[in-house]
């Protein structure tokens, strides 16, 4: 199906809907959330691995 | 997916060369502080045990409770698996240790700000690792959305509630202040009001948020970014010994960090290389701050621009985008941790909770905040802070004294018990 008129006049409007929304100081803070929830995720599965990974794995002492 | 891709920025490969650098330092600095920690205790274990085993004696002869002197016993041996540790004997001391993690406040920290700044100025850094050292700063953020769960509710409700009420009161005061002695002086409007903004609310965010709506030029910013970070990096060597000098309790030196120190990341540093207590104050009270910078943006757009007139004709400024856009999304994962752990959840537990998920994961925030602290130490560059010059300087300087000296007064006169963190379970 070709697009229309009218999906093209949206293109660009969904990608400056996404570059404003995705500034560099969103973007951080997307990212910061996705890391935080993937911590939880993984400590949840794995409480004993993960606190062992950060208190212990980690030092060389 | 198109959104998504905007996750990732197009060129990500220059990024990589300096955020490895900075991992690689904060796993050393994180390594080192942890080599010093295990001597400093294997000192403190090793000058117990005699009075231990004199105490021991004493209950044997005496014919003591048995449990008493099974407690004692038990002491005895963790104080002698703390030497064994570090491959001690008996009578070994390590006062070097004690001195550099106790008295000088020597811990990853210090190493890893006073490290990247040594490094940064006095070593060939090269350029390919620079865009990537800028990165490492944020990723402080994931760190501090972890540390809401050393909150519950009512630690938002006292200590954030408190800490809303000397925020309003400093941040408007302060960019009122700024922004007015800026107008006096002759500074441009656009310095003016990003200098009011950033010495008001939180730095180099705020400065960025900013810009825009005052038209400030780069070299302005420049020249505010510059100014607000040397302000923070010197307060940030000097505050924590200032508050050992005379004897701030942790939480008060929590709440005056947090007034005084604009950066976040700063501020984050010099409260933990304070104390865990005065980590937790500082914290939450900053999260409350930096709530208020889409309302700071938004009083620099009435200041200078609508108050005076210079809208431009048929330009609509929609207020609640402006504020949309400005509000630092990533504390709503704070919040969500600190509501999640006031449930006090079976399912997810507490961070003194063995075994349990919120366990688990607060063990993760301190690398996070190594790997942030790198990425600060690296950037603190000599020839970016002399940038910072003139009526500018004078001004931050100002706003900085200031404010450190008022904090100082307002948190002796509160005093611990309100800016405590009770904290969870």
């Amino acid at each position: 199906m070709k697009p229309t008129s009218s999906d093209k006049k949206q293109e660009p409007e969904l990608e400056r809907f996404a570059q404003e929304v995705f500034s560099s100081e969103k973007r951080e803070d997307i990212w910061a959330i996705i890391i935080a929830v993937g911590i939880l995720v993984l400590s949840f599965g794995f409480p004993e691995q993960i606190r062992h990974f950060f208190t212990q794995t980690l030092y060389l002492f | 997916m198109k959104k998504l891709k905007h996750l990732f920025v197009s060129d990500w490969g220059r990024f990589v060369p300096g955020f490895l650098f900075c991992l690689v330092f904060a796993f050393l600095g994180m390594n080192l502080d942890h080599f010093i920690a295990n001597y400093h205790k294997a000192n403190v274990a090793a000058e117990k045990i005699p009075a231990l085993e004199q105490q021991l004696q004493e209950m044997m002869e005496s014919g003591g409770d048995a449990e008493a002197l099974k407690a004692t016993q038990t002491a005895i041996e963790k104080q002698r698996a703390a030497v064994a540790k570090v491959g001690g004997a008996d009578g070994q001391r390590w006062g070097w240790a004690t001195f550099l993690h106790g008295k000088a406040q020597f811990n990853y920290v210090a190493i890893l700000l006073l490290g990247g700044i040594l490094i940064r100025n006095f070593l060939p850094l090269p350029k390919i690792l620079l865009p990537g050292i800028s990165i490492a700063r944020p990723v402080i953020k994931p760190g501090i959305i972890i540390l809401g769960l050393h909150y519950v509710w009512s630690d938002v409700v006292q200590v954030g509630g408190l800490g809303l009420v000397l925020t309003a009161v400093f941040i408007f005061g302060t960019a009122i202040v700024v922004m007015w002695l800026c107008q006096k002086w002759g500074v441009p409007d656009g310095l003016g009001g990003i200098m009011g903004a950033g010495t008001g609310v939180c730095g180099v965010s705020a400065i960025i948020a900013t810009s825009p709506v005052v038209r400030s030029s780069p070299i302005e910013m420049a020249y505010a970014i510059g100014t607000i970070l040397f302000f923070g990096t010197l307060m940030l060597f000097t505050m924590p010994y200032i508050g050992k000098g005379i004897n701030l309790s942790e939480a008060q030196f929590g709440a005056w960090d947090a007034i005084a120190i604009l950066n976040t990341a700063q501020l984050v540093a010099a409260a933990e290389w304070y104390g865990s207590e005065a980590l937790d104050t500082a914290v939450l009270i900053n999260v409350a701050r930096i709530m208020f910078l889409p309302l700071v943006v938004l009083f620099s757009l009435w200041f200078y621009i609508l108050r005076t007139g210079k809208q431009e004709a048929g330009l609509e400024i929609n207020k609640w985008k402006l504020v949309k856009d400005k509000f630092p999304v990533f504390i709503l994962g704070f919040f969500l941790l600190v509501f999640l752990n006031s449930l006090n959840l079976e399912s997810l537990g507490g961070p003194k909770i063995q075994g349990s998920p919120f366990w688990a994961m607060d063990a993760a925030y301190k690398w996070f905040f190594a790997i942030g602290f790198a990425g600060i130490g690296l950037s603190i560059s000599f020839e970016d802070m002399k940038k910072a010059g003139g009526k500018a300087f004078a001004i931050g300087m100002v706003a900085a004294l200031v404010k450190m000296v008022l904090g100082l007064g307002v948190v002796l006169l509160i005093g611990t018990e309100m800016l405590r963190v009770i904290g969870s379970h």
